[in-house]
């Protein structure tokens, strides 16, 4: 499953923002679900939270992919947030985040589920997509970006 | 990209975002090894004095130990002193030791100079000085395929490090910079390679991170890929089925061992990459192979237990 516009609409894509640690990017994450899905805030920053107790989804070179399951939530659903400065969130390499992929799936996660998760995993593995992604100043362009990305 | 095709805005914006990497790492030890090919480039030499230089202004304490490199081999080939290596170490008879202690104290007290020049204040020192590196004799063990143990000569192991001298230079601010000689308990002195001395010093200081720079782009799998970060389990698993050969094989022990005894941050880095010790440290670039310890987040395999799991809300 790609990456595309259903998955990850622009509404969802959050350029620069000041957030000071992992608990401010998951309210602001659950502020945007809310806003653009209809979506209860406060539990989607406590599920995103739940998840990262198990252990970090950062996946080196700043970069971190949070994710859920969200009871009542028929269809994978994702965001995208760059912080302006990094911030520490225990990732594989000791290095602080600034870009995140938010995935929100529906309670009965299936393999599906998992490969978008791998799929992006890789896609954030590729240097030249990284810095294409840095380079993005407005939403619409990191929605392309993801939406045109295949793998090498 | 050259500073100078930045714009201003890009360029403030790199300043901003190495902020939090100075201030987590201020006051914190950093053992960088410099060796490889990186010493026979000028430019690269430079430019590695200048981050070293720059990372200590910033208040950060670097230490840097450095190996000796082709220098040795070309000064052995132009003098005439015949050079064998087993598994990646030299064989050193005292000729060539004479040879390897003037070429290590050429390279030191260039550094010394370029990092000076940069405005930090360098002192080179080695194994003797303060009995700092206490050495023992190495001898390669017999292994498949070398049915014989090797005596290497005037190369050693570090027996231990007493890093009293190091904590003195730390203390008033310079930077430590460290040719691997250390001294036997007869006062024989031994060629140590430097990404063991790198390493030991890391482990017997407690440092926040231990960056070997190396002249590849890090560790390759056994699929001949470039791993980005390394499990303890999954590098002692290509030691093990021997992917990882010659001098990588010390270099990945030596950050091996590290990170087994705690030392937070290992990275294993091309130094042919220009500015490589910089963005190492103040961003969150890759530019090589981390090592980290087996605890710890594994991504697909937590998510993977994490879906099977109870229904959540």
């Amino acid at each position: 499953m790609a990456v595309t516009g259903a998955l990850l609409p622009t509404e969802n894509i959050m350029l620069d923002a000041d957030l000071p640690g992992p608990a401010g990017l998951f309210r602001a994450a659950g502020a945007l679900f809310e806003r653009h899905c209809g979506l209860p805030a406060e539990r989607i920053a406590a599920s995103l939270e739940a998840r990262e107790r198990i252990g970090s989804t950062g996946l080196g070179q700043g970069v971190a992919v949070p994710h859920a399951r969200i009871k009542g939530l028929d269809r994978a659903v994702a965001a995208f947030v760059r912080t302006r400065v990094p911030i520490d969130f225990g990732a594989p390499d000791d290095k602080p985040v600034s870009d995140f992929l938010v995935l929100l799936v529906p309670d009965h996660a299936t393999e599906e589920h998992l490969q978008i998760l791998a799929d992006v995993a890789a896609r954030f593995g590729d240097p030249g997509f990284r810095q294409r992604l840095r380079a993005c100043t407005v939403p619409a362009a990191a929605r392309d970006l993801f939406a045109a990305w295949a793998p090498a | 990209m050259p500073a100078a095709s930045l714009s201003s805005p890009q360029k403030a914006r790199i300043l901003a975002e190495a902020l939090p990497f100075i201030r987590g790492y201020h006051g914190k030890t950093l053992i960088v090894r410099f060796g490889g090919g990186a010493m026979a480039d000028p430019a690269l030499k430079d430019g590695f004095a200048r981050d070293v230089a720059l990372l200590r202004l910033v208040g950060m304490n670097p230490v840097v130990v450095h190996g000796g490199g082709w220098r040795i081999d070309d000064l052995l080939q132009q003098m005439g002193i015949e050079s064998r290596k087993h598994r990646g170490f030299r064989v050193t008879d005292e000729a060539a030791m004479n040879v390897v202690e003037m070429v290590l104290g050429e390279i030191n007290q260039e550094l010394v100079g370029l990092i000076n020049r940069h405005g930090a204040k360098a002192v080179g020192i080695d194994g003797q000085d303060g009995r700092f590196i206490h050495a023992r004799r190495m001898t390669l063990p017999a292994v498949a395929g070398a049915p014989d143990a090797t005596d290497l000569g005037h190369v050693g192991d570090v027996e231990l490090i007493d890093p009293d001298i190091v904590l003195l230079l730390l203390s008033r601010g310079f930077v430590p910079v460290i040719m691997p000689v250390g001294v036997g308990p007869d006062g024989t002195a031994y060629h140590i390679n430097s990404d063991l001395v790198a390493g030991q010093l890391a482990r017997t200081l407690h440092a926040e991170k231990l960056i070997l720079m190396t002249n590849v782009p890090g560790v390759f799998d056994g699929d001949g890929k470039l791993a980005y970060v390394l499990t303890a389990s999954e590098a002692d698993a290509l030691l093990a089925d021997g992917t990882v050969e010659g001098g990588m094989r010390t270099r990945l022990t030596a950050a091996l061992a590290a990170v087994r005894e705690g030392v937070r941050s290992v990275h294993i880095i091309d130094g042919g990459v220009e500015s490589a010790l910089l963005l190492e440290v103040l961003t969150n670039a890759g530019v090589g192979t981390a090592v980290r310890s087996d605890a710890g987040p594994h991504f697909l395999a937590d998510t993977r237990s994490y879906f099977a799991g109870p229904a959540g809300d």
